[in-house]
This record gives C-alpha cells, structure tokens and sequence, in this order.
C-alpha cells in the first residue's frame, strides 16, 4: 500500500508528517484528508476570528493533494459584539 | 502449572481490592482453559450468548461497537488481567464485541465456575462487582474524551491512562509503555480521523512531549502530557476502598 504524508499549516505554523499513512486508493485519501479537515476545523476555530488551514498530501514522489480552509470573522454591523 | 494462568488475575485483582490468602488460592485454582489467539481476531461477537467469560492472561484487546454503515468505535482498551466480558454473567447477549489487538493468551473461564467463586468467595465477587465498576467509571471518562476534549488534549489524556494501567500491572519502564497500535485503531478509540491522529501524535513528538518507535510510547514529560490531558487519576480506583 502507498504512504501518504499530511503536512499541515495552522495560520504561519507548519508541521511536517513524518510518520505517513498508508492507504489503498487515492480515492480513500481524498475522504480521508476532507474528515482531517474537519477535525483540524473543529479543533481551532472555536474562538478564532481567522485561521487559514491547509492539508499538503505527498507520496514519495511529491506533492498529490492541496486541502485548503478559510475562516474569518467579520463584523458587519455598528453593533457591539457582547 | 496451576496458577500460571491465573498469576495476571490475581496481580490485578489484588493490586485494587482486598483479598486475604484464601481469596488469592481461590483464584490460582480456578479452572481455565487456554487459547492462544492471533492478533485482530474477533472472540466474542455483538449477539453472542456466552457461556463463559474471557481473562486477557497475555495481550492487548478492545471492545467495540460498529454501526451499520461500518464506522467503528473502540470503547475500551484491555490489558492482561482483565476479563472484559465479565457483564456476559450477567448480561446474557453480548452487545458489543471483543477484539485482539496483538497476539494474545485468552483464559476461558465457565458462567458455572464463576457463580460458583463468588457465592464462595464473598471478597472475590466484591472485587470483581469493583472491577466492573472501575471499567464504567472508565467509561465515563472517554465518554468526556469523545465528547467533549480537543483532539490533542483527548489523546494526552489516552496516553496517560494507559500509562497509568500498565504501571499497575508492572509493565512500564520510565515513561514508556509498550502498545502494539495501529493508528487506525487509535483514531478508533478517539474518534478521530485517522490523518488528524497522525497530526496531534506529530504535534506532540514536535513539541518533545512524547516520542514513538514502532510499538512503544515515550512519556518524555510525563507531568506535561498529563497537563495537556487534562489528567486526574481518581476514576482509576487503583487503590482499595476503605
């Protein structure tokens, strides 16, 4: 079975997979990284007002997947947040 | 050899509950047939009606529940000494099922000989009564984990706890513990993806809180990831009740 790493950013920080995992198809990387994205999501957001995520998924051979999520906060009226 | 079965029981039980000489020579002569059973084998299954129940004498084993459309859920990770379906004495439908982690040595011990212990051994039947109990309190732990913990904060307080068994039954070594897991079955037991699982076990090795090798887990700060985890030891119950 191919090994698949996730490298992750987190706004400017970026952690490097060394460890990998190994799955059968591109197919089950495609689910498998969008649930990671949800769990990175779940994770940081709550009581963020931006984050940029990113999932970077490589082979041995190089980059195979860019996952990318954008949140932002933003006040749109004169309304005081309490 | 009488009680080679049964030295893992008689550690676990008495490490957490009272017995006297008796209570202990009880258990050494319980009657236990044994089965070597290779690694990811399912031996007792969501349905089953058990007859006898099933002490781990040498592995690692979960529990688990799968639903239909065939997510799984660890409950519940189970070390030498256990019975994990104890309940099935009770309980008569198994409504979850039992899984070798690794390669393991099961004690098959008959529902007969079990009543038959306990209504003999009042100390013996209290403290199994008790190992049922610390299992729910267990319970009730990783249900707060699943539920409601950050991934790196529910995997902290995982590492934790098994460190903190597997020191009970002497099979720790200065922080490190040995578990053959896979990270699939870690993902399982936190539900979490299993890429988010690599992710907070790269977060915690990056942040020199904890280093892995294969089948084993080093606590370098153990006081830190117990922090991280959230950890208090109480729902362990490791010591006897007054």
């Amino acid at each position: 079975m191919p090994r698949y790493y996730f490298d992750t950013r987190d706004n400017e920080t970026f952690i490097a997979d060394e460890i990998g995992v190994d799955i059968a198809s591109l197919e089950e990387v495609r689910t498998m990284v969008s649930a990671a994205m949800a769990d990175f999501a779940k994770d940081v957001l709550p009581g963020s007002a931006f984050r940029a995520l990113a999932i970077e998924v490589r082979d041995d051979f190089g980059p195979v997947l860019l996952v990318s999520l954008r949140f932002e906060i933003e006040r749109v009226s004169a309304q005081k947040l309490t | 050899m009488p009680g080679t079965l049964t030295a893992a029981l008689v550690q676990k039980l008495s490490k957490a509950n009272r017995l006297d000489q008796d209570d202990v020579l009880a258990l050494e002569q319980l009657s236990i047939h044994s089965k070597r059973v290779a690694a990811q084998h399912r031996f007792v299954r969501d349905g089953d009606r058990p007859s006898e129940s099933c002490l781990i004498v040498d592995g690692f084993a979960f529990r688990s529940k799968l639903t239909p459309d065939g997510q799984r859920q660890i409950l519940s990770l189970h070390m030498p000494g256990e019975i994990p379906d104890l309940q099935s004495l009770h309980l008569h439908v198994m409504d979850h099922d039992l899984t070798t982690l690794t390669e393991c040595t099961l004690g098959f011990i008959k529902h007969d000989t079990l009543r038959e212990l306990n209504q003999r051994r009042p100390n013996v039947a209290a403290a199994l009564w008790r190992e049922t109990l610390i299992d729910s309190a267990i319970f009730r732990e990783w249900i707060v984990n699943v539920g409601r913990r950050p991934a790196r904060v529910r995997m902290a307080h995982l590492l934790v706890e098994l460190y903190e068994r597997l020191e009970l039954i002497g099979r720790t070594t200065k922080g490190s513990f040995e578990l053959p897991i896979t990270q699939i079955e870690l993902a399982d037991c936190l539900g979490l993806s299993v890429v988010h699982v690599n992710r907070i076990l790269q977060q915690l090795r990056h942040d020199g809180l904890v280093a892995t090798e294969r089948r084993t887990f080093h606590l370098l700060d153990k006081a830190k990831v117990e922090e991280v985890g959230q950890f208090e030891k109480i729902y362990l119950h490791q010591r006897p009740s007054v």
